[in-house]
């Protein structure tokens, strides 16, 4: 159903932005996401100057645009529908102003994550004070969605071999008990996966190694980039 | 004999483009009982999802002469019954009755049918009365056998079973090979359990990397030592120690071994009763 | 349902941010408090159970289908703080893995689906449930409405952000939901029904069997009073789509003269519907009435069981 592995995979490429430590890209990636949405309002050719910064990092990721594009794909359908709907109300300059900040937003995530393995992103959001508590959810469903899915795709084989159709009435019942099943099977496994971390030590504390040093390289990388978009920010602004 | 499966140079690849069936070919005769072997990602269980289309290669199958095409999958599904491997997966219904009846109410059949067909499976299947029970309580060895009646109760002409006795404790390994061993239909067992393929099969198919490696009487094939290896299974331990095995090359003792050695299943009834 | 980004204007993300991450901080608090060590592992794995209930899909009539929320089942369950910390973490990894949502509508989708979808649904449950006694109806209403609000949440923030006139976007939004939420609804009977059938307190904050089966009130005065709530999403639906049409007219008359307008689009559109007159409200109570009747018969046919 999933191939898990295609998450990360370009984060072992040694590139400059790979080395970076994930807490830097993080906030870069949200102020990237945030300045744009605060500065561009509807006009399009304000997007340029953000642009940049985001195939600035690609090019320093060594990421091919056709890796990045590839993953972009399932999200674009509904971006172009999204901003016709939007140029109908808005005129044709918010329609395209929404366009690109949808598409270069999702590109800054998608780098973000490439270019960082997973088990680095969630220090990074927890040395960033993301609830305890949810970063660690974060790393169970990363860890059990696939194992899950999975299962579901086993079930539905399995209700198809035996020629699963009829009324909608029964499709849902069936579809229901499923979903029942699942969770059942999910809470057993939740109970296993917490017995099996009581044998381990577990006191109801999740505790990581401690944060990667903060090096002077990943604080200029994030003033730069700061600076730059604030800067992007306020010139597009007067200008634009 | 008539032939109920047939496969015709069947190719399937993966999502990802690799190869899990490469050019496969296999028929099965009415009646027969087929146990397919070979080390794990050898494409068993491709194979098996290939038998009522819910995976489409590139070949020709057809079952009961009946071509795998969209409008007839469901006649071929009501024909080929599967029994996968993890009966959690089969078993999704608050009660046995509603899991073994899924079937038969999706082949529209009125309530008394139903219900006589849910009954019946269930007898055959050594659960008369178990109607009322959650599946979710039962013993592994008892959710194996609903899954068995979630099929049978839809009157299939072959029975596909993917790693019938894997997690089953001794017993209960034991009952399902009787169950098995009961039943007349056309049955097409994937395993890595050989004693067990001894006991039910006159016939083996070997698989590897997606292809059939070795085909025929199983007590010849599971004997053959280098090519036991070669595909990473071993020889049984009863053909072993009893010396029927054989090496490829030494085909004197092969045949040596074909015309004398007993049927399979009357030996093992002998060593039980010692 | 997911918003991207892009489509918000910082108004409404700004605001929604702030009170999901209120939400959030107060539902993490709640949930470290009242629950053992256990939680979180199973939380976790019950989190990538919803991800993947999520991704089930089902039939809704026309050749299309549509997509479990889950919110109500997960709540009815695992609680509403819970259900919303797992709905949220559920949304950062689909925001951050599989580009579904934003990170500036991050607060908006937790909004609609955890804090409106689990959190108000788990609300309708317990209230329901309390009243008439009747768990089935309470489940069925519940995930309706969950599903229901929730795109009408999200049809809102639209609006106010300018992407669509609300008298387009309302209806069209709470009309598909409205019919999606009749499946949601009967699969969530379901399920919760197959779990309850195995494990027996299953339903969270509703302990005992007594409990469940509380005094039958009169069932007409609620089914009255919950429709008023309702008719709030219903009557634009029925009465006002004409009306949302004309304007998407009027907008591409105004797009092929060749200005575009770079203004707020609030103060030219207003909420249609809500404050209209007996007319409307009879529409409204009229759909909600037709919609209970299908709910009431839809949990009779489920629990007619095929058998003996």
């Amino acid at each position: 159903m999933f191939d898990p592995t295609y998450i990360d995979s370009y984060s072992n490429i040694d590139a400059p932005y790979q080395r970076l430590d994930a807490r830097g890209k993080i906030i870069v990636t949200v102020a990237f996401v945030v300045i744009m949405a605060f500065s561009v309002n509807d006009r399009p050719l304000r997007v340029i100057p953000f642009s940049l910064l985001v195939i600035f990092l690609a090019a320093i990721s060594r990421l091919s645009p056709k890796v990045l594009l590839r993953r972009m794909l399932p999200a674009l359908p509904f971006f172009l529908f999204a901003s016709l709907v939007l140029g109908f109300s808005k005129g044709s300059h918010a329609s395209v102003a929404a366009f690109l900040k949808a598409f270069f937003s999702v590109l800054s995530v998608i780098i973000l994550v490439s270019t960082t393995r997973f088990s680095n992103l969630l220090k990074g959001l927890e040395g960033l004070k993301m609830p305890k508590i949810i970063v660690s959810m974060i790393s169970f469903v990363y860890r059990y969605l696939f194992i899950i899915a999975d299962e579901y795709g086993h079930i539905k084989i399995a209700r198809e071999s035996r020629n699963f159709g009829g009324n909608k009435l029964w499709q849902w019942k069936a579809i229901g008990h499923s979903v029942g099943t699942l969770f059942l099977h999910s809470y057993e496994r939740g109970d296993r996966v917490h017995s099996a971390m009581l044998a381990r030590g577990y006191e109801g504390k999740i505790r990581t190694l401690g944060m990667q040093e903060i090096k002077r390289g990943d604080i200029i990388f994030v003033a730069i980039s700061v600076i730059y978009l604030l800067a992007a920010g306020s010139v597009s602004w007067k200008l634009l | 004999m008539e032939t109920v499966v047939e496969i015709t140079d069947l190719t399937y690849l993966y999502p990802t483009g690799n190869k899990a069936l490469d050019n496969l070919n296999l028929s099965v005769l009415q009646g027969e009982r087929v146990a397919v072997v070979g080390p794990n990602g050898a494409g068993k269980s491709t194979l098996i999802l290939h038998l009522n289309g819910i995976l489409n290669g590139a070949g020709q199958i057809k079952v009961m002469g009946i071509g795998m095409e969209k409008g007839n999958l469901p006649k071929i599904r009501q024909k080929v019954g599967i029994v996968f491997q993890d009966p959690d997966h089969q078993l999704f219904s608050p009660t046995v009755f509603d899991d073994v009846a899924f079937g038969p109410i999706n082949m529209g059949l009125s309530e008394e049918d139903v219900n006589k067909r849910v009954s019946e499976a269930l007898e055959k299947v050594g659960l008369a009365g178990f109607e009322e029970r959650l599946p979710h309580r039962m013993s592994f060895g008892e959710k194996r056998r609903v899954c068995i009646a979630s099929v049978l109760s839809m009157s299939p002409e072959i029975l596909v079973l993917d790693e019938p006795s894997s997690s089953l404790d001794p017993r209960s390994r034991r009952e399902l090979i009787n169950l098995l061993n009961s039943f007349k239909i056309t049955q097409i067992i994937a395993t890595h359990d050989l004693e067990m393929a001894l006991e039910l099969c006159k016939r083996v198919v070997v698989m590897d990397k997606g292809t059939v490696v070795a085909d025929g009487d199983i007590k010849v094939i599971l004997g053959k030592e280098d090519l036991m290896l070669r595909h990473g299974l071993e020889v049984p331990h009863s053909i072993r120690f009893t010396h029927f095995h054989t090496h490829d090359h030494d085909e004197k003792r092969e045949e040596h071994c074909h015309a004398h050695c007993h049927p399979h299943p009357e030996m093992h009834e002998h060593k039980e009763r010692i | 349902m997911h918003i991207p980004d892009g489509f918000l204007e910082p108004k409404v993300w700004v605001s929604l941010t702030a009170v999901s991450a209120a939400a959030v901080a107060y539902a993490s608090k709640k949930v470290s408090k009242d629950l053992d060590e256990k939680k979180v592992p199973l939380m976790g794995v019950i989190a990538a159970f919803v991800f993947a209930a999520q991704m089930v899909n089902f039939p809704v009539g026309g050749g299309t289908s549509g997509h479990l929320m889950g919110g109500v089942l997960i709540a009815t369950i695992m609680g509403p703080f819970a259900a919303i910390l797992m709905i949220s973490t559920v949304l950062i990894i689909q925001a951050l893995l599989f580009q579904d949502g934003g990170i500036t509508t991050l607060g908006a989708n937790i909004f609609n689906m955890g804090i409106v979808g689990a959190g108000l649904g788990y609300l309708t449950f317990k209230g329901l449930n309390r009243v008439t006694g009747n768990l089935n109806f309470a489940v069925f209403t519940a995930s309706w409405l969950s599903v229901v609000t929730a795109a009408g949440t999200a049809a809102a923030e639209l609006s106010i952000s300018g992407v669509i006139p609300i008298a387009v976007s309302l209806p069209a939004m709470t009309g598909v939901h409205a019919i999606i939420g009749i499946g949601e609804g009967a699969i969530t009977i379901a399920a919760l029904g197959l779990i309850s059938g195995v494990s027996v307190d299953v339903f969270y904050g509703v302990q005992t069997v007594e409990e469940r089966k509380v005094q039958r009130r009169p069932i007409l005065w609620i089914l009255l009073a919950v429709s008023m709530s309702v008719a709030v999403f219903i009557a634009p639906f029925a009465s006002e789509f004409p009306d949302g049409l004309e304007k998407v007219a009027e907008s591409l008359g105004f797009l092929e003269r060749g200005t575009s307008k770079v203004t707020s689009p609030l103060p030219d559109y207003q909420i249609p519907g809500l404050s209209g007159g007996i007319s409307t409200s009879m529409v409204g109570v009229v759909g909600v009435l037709a919609t209970f009747g299908l709910a009431y018969m839809i949990i009779k046919i489920m629990h007619r069981k095929v058998k003996r």
